[in-house]
C-alpha cells in the first residue's frame, strides 16, 4: 500500500488496486517522516497532559507553576541542545513577564510544597524574603496594615494545629476548602491564601454559565431583564 | 349675739391673715437657702425678729431674687446645653480627626503601593525559571526515558 504509484493519472477502474498519491508515498516511506512524528509525540505529550490538568475548573495557581516546573525539568533533559535551549528560553521569556511571586507563594502557602520543592541557597528564595511579599499582598488587597501574618505564617511553617499534617489530610486535596476553614485562627494568612487558592486559572468554572447563557439569549427572546437571566440561570 | 358672732368672725379672719403670713415667712426662709446667699440669709434672720411689713418688703426682694434666680438657672442651663453641644461638637471632630487618621493609613498604605513597583514589573521580584526548581521535581505526567534517548 506504501509502495508509490506508476501508473497514469487517468481514473482508476473499480478493479484496479488502490495506490496512494506519489507525493503522499514517498513521505511515508521517508524514515526521518516517522521519526519526527514521534519526536512530536514526545514533545507534545506533556503539554498535552498538562493543558488536561489546567483546563479543569479545579485547577489553581500552584499547578500552573507546578507545569512550569515540570516543563523546565523535561527540556532541561531533552536530548536535541538546539531545541533545548531554545525551549528553555522560550519559558524563561515568558516566565519573566509574569507575577512570579503570587506562582511562588501559591507553592509556599500549600501545605504539600511549601519551600521543599524550590532549590536552596537561590538569592532572595527563603521563606523571609517570600513573607514580604505575603505582607506586600495582604495590605493591597485587604487595606489594612498586616499585624499578625508573619506569627500565623511561621505557625503554618512549622506545622502547628491546625497546619498539621493529619489535620490539612482531611480535606483530601481541597486546599481552598482547607484555606477557607482555617481562616478564623490564621485571620491575614488565610485571607490572603483564600485570595491566591480562589483564582481561577481558566475559564471552565464559567464556561458552563456561557453555554446556559447561549441558549436563554435566542433571537426571538433577546430583551429578559438581568435579574431575570439570574433567577433562570439559577433555577 | 350678733356682736360676738362679729368677733368672733374677725377673730378667724385674723387667724388667717396670721396663718398667711407664717406661710409667707416660711416659704420666704425656704426660698434664700436654696440660692445659698449668705446676706439674705442674714437678712431673713433679721427679718423673721422684724414686723410683717420689713416680711413684706424682704418678701419682695427674694421675690425678685427668685426671678434672677430663675433666670440664672436659666443662663445656667443655657450653659449646660451650649457645654453639650461643645461636647457634641468636640465628639464630631473627634470622630472626624479619627476617619481622616483612618484616611491617612489608607492613604500610607495606597502611598505604599504607589512606591512599590508592581510586582509584574520588578526586578527584584525575578527569578531564573530554570534556577529555582529541585532536581528530579515529581511530574503528573509519564516521560519514557527510552523516547528521551531516542537518539
Amino acid at each position: 500500500m506504501y509502495e508509490s504509484c506508476t501508473g497514469s493519472s487517468s481514473y482508476r477502474r473499480p478493479n484496479e488496486p488502490l495506490y496512494l498519491p506519489a507525493n503522499i508515498s514517498s513521505i511515508l516511506l521517508d524514515e526521518s517522516w516517522w521519526l519526527s512524528l514521534s519526536k512530536l509525540v514526545l514533545v507534545l505529550k506533556p503539554y498535552c497532559i498538562m493543558l488536561d490538568i489546567l483546563q479543569s475548573n479545579k485547577a489553581r495557581l500552584h499547578e500552573v507553576l507546578g507545569g512550569f516546573g515540570y516543563f523546565v525539568e523535561f527540556w532541561k533533559k531533552y536530548y536535541e541542545p538546539e531545541l533545548r535551549e531554545k525551549m528553555l528560553n522560550r519559558l524563561q521569556s515568558r516566565w519573566h513577564n509574569w507575577e512570579q511571586p503570587l506562582l511562588l507563594l501559591s507553592w509556599l502557602l500549600h501545605p504539600d510544597y511549601q519551600m521543599k520543592k524550590f532549590k536552596e541557597n537561590i538569592p532572595n528564595l527563603n521563606h523571609v524574603y517570600l513573607s514580604k511579599w505575603l505582607i506586600f499582598y495582604y495590605e493591597a488587597w485587604s487595606n489594612i496594615k498586616s499585624q499578625s501574618i508573619l506569627r500565623e505564617y511561621e505557625k503554618f511553617r512549622k506545622k502547628q494545629y491546625p497546619f498539621d499534617e493529619n489535620t490539612i489530610n482531611q480535606f483530601n486535596e481541597d486546599i481552598l476548602g482547607f484555606w477557607v476553614w482555617v481562616t478564623p485562627t490564621a485571620k491575614e494568612l488565610g485571607y490572603v491564601a483564600q485570595h491566591i487558592f480562589g483564582i481561577c486559572v481558566n475559564a471552565a468554572s464559567v464556561e458552563r454559565l456561557w453555554s446556559c447563557m447561549g441558549s436563554l439569549q435566542t433571537k426571538r427572546r433577546n430583551r429578559l431583564d438581568v435579574s431575570n437571566y439570574k433567577h433562570v440561570l439559577f433555577l | 349675739m350678733s356682736k360676738l358672732h362679729a368677733s368672733i368672725t374677725h377673730q378667724h379672719r385674723v387667724n388667717e391673715v396670721e396663718d398667711i403670713h407664717k406661710q409667707q415667712s416660711t416659704e420666704n426662709i425656704a426660698g434664700p437657702i436654696t440660692v445659698n446667699d449668705n446676706n439674705l440669709d442674714l437678712e431673713i434672720s433679721e427679718g423673721n425678729s422684724t414686723d410683717i411689713q420689713v416680711l413684706n418688703n424682704n418678701n419682695e426682694d427674694n421675690l425678685e431674687e427668685e426671678e434672677e434666680t430663675n433666670d440664672v438657672s436659666q443662663v445656667s442651663d443655657w450653659n449646660r446645653l451650649i457645654s453639650e453641644w461643645e461636647n457634641l461638637l468636640l465628639q464630631e471632630e473627634e470622630a472626624d480627626l479619627l476617619s481622616t487618621n483612618n484616611d491617612d493609613g489608607e492613604l500610607e498604605i495606597n502611598e505604599l503601593l504607589f512606591n512599590q513597583t508592581h510586582p509584574a514589573l520588578d526586578n527584584v521580584a525575578k527569578w531564573q525559571i530554570t534556577d529555582i526548581f529541585v532536581e528530579n521535581l515529581e511530574v503528573p505526567f509519564f516521560i519514557d526515558e527510552n523516547d528521551v534517548n531516542i537518539a
